[in-house]
């Protein structure tokens, strides 16, 4: 296995899990006739007619394809060139509304909600997720010895009719995480959806954020899976869709708070 | 000396001849065997799996133009029809029996400890059956298999990333199903 940049490393644990797996993989293994089982297969082979023969290609179709390639990636082109100019995956952070990055001061306020709840629930305290006028807290009943970097997460969820140049803020939640834990809670009207994230800081300072997100009770119902690097601080369009005549995105800010007091606190 | 997938396809291309479908077949079905068996724990459903794996590559062998390696390839055809058999069996739980283990452990260990490792064996397999097939495949293609995690990625069609957290959260839940087995 490789290691770089973006690879949280093994753990002893992980290393314990690891070893266990290929424990039993070998004992799974000892009875097997590879032989066998490759002799089955390769006498499926002439009984199974649609297996494909090689292409055959005569010269003047191979020319008449490479021209209608060049011709075909020349329209491909262009539309690709008119619909990154039109697209609503553009980033038009001019338009996103102010809620979609962190106001001066909600970091600390933030730190001192988890301090709060440290006080409450100690070191098992994982994460701590506000939205739909609730707030949800991940509790571990192992709290690992090192708990690593805290991080502040805004998601935005923005939509507006197709043509419309104002966005509207449709859904937010501000989640509270360490690195490396998987935050999964009830999301969306009635708790019917469902937000799972993943966070590793990487050591040049920008974040790894894995996201998850169904809201099948809202207006517009939401399903997206993502994954990317971002810069902290700096607000992100991780995906989004036209649908319907409905437009919406997701924008993402990962800022880390491991420097406020309140997160230092590891037990009450 | 050895041809290497990519040549055997290439020699494929060029003949037509089943003999190097022969070849590739032989020499990649214990470890798609392995992949497949690991994310089933099903004997018997694991051999028809295998089965229908190398016939797909096979069909769709035209089509392979070399940009991932075969292995890459062929692997991600495994996990996919994995992952759709899974889906087609979601009603029917897994059976996370391991019959064929316990018949080659009963040759070489004495009675108790054969009891012990079938039980063992047995507690493995339903933990890793439990995982959610994505988390399931992960873990399969990374610690046991091995692989990169950037390959890891490749066959599961997501980014290293995900596979990370997958594998994070697979092993996190296989270790909690373990715990009493696992040496600190």
């Amino acid at each position: 296995m490789t290691h770089d940049d973006h690879d949280p490393g093994t753990s002893r644990a992980d290393a314990g899990v690891d070893a266990t797996l290929r424990d039993w993989r070998r004992r799974q293994d000892a009875a097997v006739d590879a032989d066998a089982l490759a002799a089955r297969v390769v006498a499926a082979i002439p009984s199974d007619t649609a297996v494909a023969a090689p292409p055959v290609e005569r010269p003047s179709q191979r020319r008449w394809l490479e021209r209608t390639a060049w011709f075909a990636t020349g329209i491909a082109a262009a539309v690709l060139v008119s619909l990154v100019l039109r697209s609503p995956t553009r980033e038009d952070r001019a338009d996103w509304p102010p809620s979609a990055r962190f106001a001066p001061g909600q970091i600390a306020g933030k730190a001192a909600l988890v301090a709060g709840l440290e006080d409450t629930f100690g070191a098992g305290l994982a994460w701590v997720a506000e939205h739909d006028r609730r707030v949800a807290v991940g509790l571990v009943a192992d709290a690992p010895p090192s708990r690593g970097v805290a991080l502040a997460v805004r998601i935005v969820v923005l939509a507006r009719r197709a043509g419309d140049s104002v966005w509207t803020p449709v859904w937010q939640s501000d989640v509270i995480t360490r690195d490396e834990q998987v935050v999964d809670v009830a999301a969306g009207p009635g708790g019917a959806g469902r937000l799972r994230l993943w966070t590793h800081p990487l050591p040049d300072g920008a974040i790894a954020v894995d996201g998850e997100l169904s809201l099948v009770a809202a207006n517009p119902s939401v399903a997206a899976s993502y994954s990317g690097v971002q810069r902290p601080g700096e607000p992100r369009r991780v995906t989004g869709e036209r649908k319907d005549g409905i437009e919406w995105q997701v924008i993402q800010t990962v800022v880390p708070i491991g420097a406020a007091p309140a997160v230092r606190k590891e037990v009450s | 000396m050895t041809e290497s997938d990519e040549q055997l396809v290439a020699a494929w291309r060029q003949s037509g001849d089943r003999g190097p479908l022969e070849t590739l077949a032989a020499r990649h079905v214990a470890t798609v065997r392995r992949m497949v068996h690991s994310m089933t724990i099903d004997d018997t459903l694991t051999d028809d799996l295998v089965q229908e794996v190398f016939l797909k590559a096979f069909r769709r062998l035209g089509s392979f133009e070399g940009r991932a390696r075969f292995t890459t390839w062929l692997y991600r055809i495994a996990m996919n029809t994995v992952h759709d058999a899974v889906a087609r069996r979601l009603r029917a739980p897994i059976d996370a029996r391991a019959s064929l283990p316990l018949d080659a452990v009963a040759r070489i260990d004495p009675p108790d400890a054969l009891a012990e490792r079938a039980e063992f064996d047995g507690t493995v397999g339903r933990a890793l059956a439990r995982l959610p097939p994505k988390f399931r495949a992960a873990i399969v293609l990374v610690a046991i298999e091995e692989l990169d995690p950037a390959d890891a990625a490749r066959i599961e069609g997501c980014t290293r990333a995900t596979i990370y957290w997958r594998l994070h959260e697979a092993r996190k839940r296989l270790a909690a199903s373990l715990r009493e087995h696992i040496a600190p």
